[in-house]
């Protein structure tokens, strides 16, 4: 229930039935989730300040989309992506995922075909043996690209029906506008043995905070005016959501978190937030007691949105049962080294809070496969993990 | 990161008395984590409870200079207290060094790129 008493999932007009365990177990449905759902969807792949100069790349391997991408800024300073792949034989052109750096042209170590930034194959050694060969229908294979908000999506379907703008729809204002130049202050990384909406629930529900998180943060999340961590406020939109966490006001700072706090007025997820923001975005409901609010743009990502700091978390689909699991930190660049000791709080906390988080997720999946049990129960505070699962089943049907 | 561990290892003259602690100053969040995990509880409460009551004394000392312009001891100094911050939770929380009951292995949640 809402803290009103009014049912998110009524309001929405999602089902209040069992969800079937199916999606999260059976390979077939991994399948029509590839075909249907992220070969058609607008993926983000990461941001514009990745690659801020002309001849920046990164390689970012994508499995569920059979391929391996690089994204490269253009010496006109346009950011395009291209299957890693040279036109020649099909060896990769870049290297593997994480690889990145900066070029001035592209040159497979195979046989040395080169390309231009723009996917332009440039260069074929000893051309004239080859036999009736046009260049410029050998250039490197395109994905659509564009970025929004300094977030960097591909789109891998031949026919791309909308454009990013139409495809973040909704949720624009929720995010539209907020200072996303916050330096990058932690990146995690890890690999999970499990289905990726797994991951995903897990960073879209505030319900397991009270029970999983007993010992770190659940008191600064729950009290007794509300002690199972009730949302403030929730909105499903036609595939993205938005939820916001209520944070209290009287949680009692341990002697670091005073500290930190002392040190310098910046928020974390884990304390009470300042809430002295004019973007319209945070805090949509203006909830006085507001802790930070959770933004998921379909189907994969992730975004917290706080005072002073944004977190990104992705959910990179892997196998039914395999998923790539990335979480950036940003944090408002501290003004003086004292800003810095509270950012190490922040950054100390996540850690510890997200080893919590990951234990679940692949004993979760160890039981689900064993396909003993065929349903699950989605409480209204779950909303946005049934809006996920809707969503998802009526692209994968329709 | 940088070039803190060789060279100079002293701390400033005013935190002379914290130079026992000089090898919790490491320059990243994953070698501070590696240091609490595997030091004992009993390490770890002599370093919290040296470094906690001069927690504000070392920032008013470290604010005198700009982020990005501090000299070798000062940020020695500066990663003790982050070093603080890496066994908080080990102290103020679990009660040992690493997350109670969460078995995730954290070998496995690695940093990227440092
Ligand atoms: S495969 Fe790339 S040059 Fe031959
Ligand atoms: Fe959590």
């Amino acid at each position: 229930m809402k803290l009103n008493g009014k049912s998110f999932t009524h309001s929405f007009g999602l089902s209040t039935a069992p969800v079937p365990v199916e999606p999260y177990i059976s390979k077939d449905y991994f399948e029509l989730e590839r075909e249907r759902v992220f070969k058609r969807s607008w993926l983000c792949v990461g941001r514009v300040e990745d690659i801020s100069q002309p001849g920046d790349y990164f390689v970012r391997d994508l499995p569920i989309l059979r391929t391996s991408i690089i994204v490269v800024r253009g010496q006109d300073g346009a950011i395009r992506a291209f299957h890693n792949m040279c036109q020649h034989r099909g060896n990769k052109l870049a290297g593997t995922g994480g690889t990145h750096g900066n070029v001035s042209a592209f040159t497979c170590c195979f046989h040395g075909w080169r390309y231009d930034l723009d996917g332009k194959l440039a260069y074929i050694p000893d051309e004239q043996s080859f036999f009736d060969l046009d260049k410029s229908k050998l250039k490197l294979m395109p994905l659509a690209s564009d970025s929004w908000e300094g977030f960097i999506f591909v789109n891998a379907s031949l026919t791309v029906g909308e454009t990013v703008d139409q495809w973040i729809g909704e949720m624009a204002p929720l995010v539209k506008g907020f200072d996303f130049s916050f330096p990058l202050a932690g990146h995690y990384r890890t690999d999970l043995r499990c289905n990726w909406k797994i991951v995903l629930d897990s960073v879209q529900e505030a319900y397991h905070v009270v029970a999983l998180h007993r010992r770190t943060v659940a008191s600064a999340f729950a009290a007794k005016e509300n002690p199972f961590a009730h949302l403030t406020s929730a909105r499903m939109f036609k595939r993205h959501r938005s939820v916001s966490v209520w944070g209290n006001p009287k949680v009692k700072p341990r002697p670091s978190e005073s500290l930190a706090l002392k040190l310098a007025r910046l928020s974390s997820p884990y304390t009470p937030s300042i809430n002295q923001t004019n973007h319209p975005g945070l805090n949509p409901e203006q909830d006085n007691n507001w802790a930070f609010d959770i933004h998921v743009l379909f189907p994969n990502l992730q975004i917290i949105l706080g005072e002073g700091y944004y977190l990104t978390q992705w959910a990179w689909p892997v196998a039914v049962d395999q998923t790539r699991y990335e979480v950036k930190m940003y944090m408002k660049p501290p003004a003086v080294p004292s800003e810095s000791i509270m950012q190490e709080f922040n950054k100390v906390m996540l850690y510890d809070v997200l080893l919590e988080d990951l234990f679940t997720l692949e004993n979760t999946q160890a039981s689900l496969s064993s396909g003993v049990k065929t349903e699950l129960n989605f409480s209204d505070q779950e909303v946005a993990c049934r809006h996920s699962y809707e969503v998802i089943d009526a692209m994968i049907r329709g | 990161m940088d070039d803190s561990k060789q060279g100079n290892r002293e701390l400033p003259a005013d935190f002379a008395q914290l130079g026992k602690f000089v090898n919790w100053a490491l320059p990243t969040q994953g070698e501070r984590r590696v240091k609490r995990l595997t030091s004992t509880m009993p390490e770890i409460e002599e370093f919290y409870a040296a470094i906690l009551p001069e927690m504000e004394r070392i920032a008013t000392y470290l604010d005198q200079y700009p982020m990005h312009e501090m000299p070798d001891d000062a940020k020695l100094l500066l990663y003790l207290t982050y070093a603080f911050m890496a066994v908080a939770p080990a102290v103020e929380i679990f009660n040992e060094p690493s997350v109670t009951d969460a078995a995730f292995d954290y070998r496995r949640f690695v940093e990227v790129g440092e």
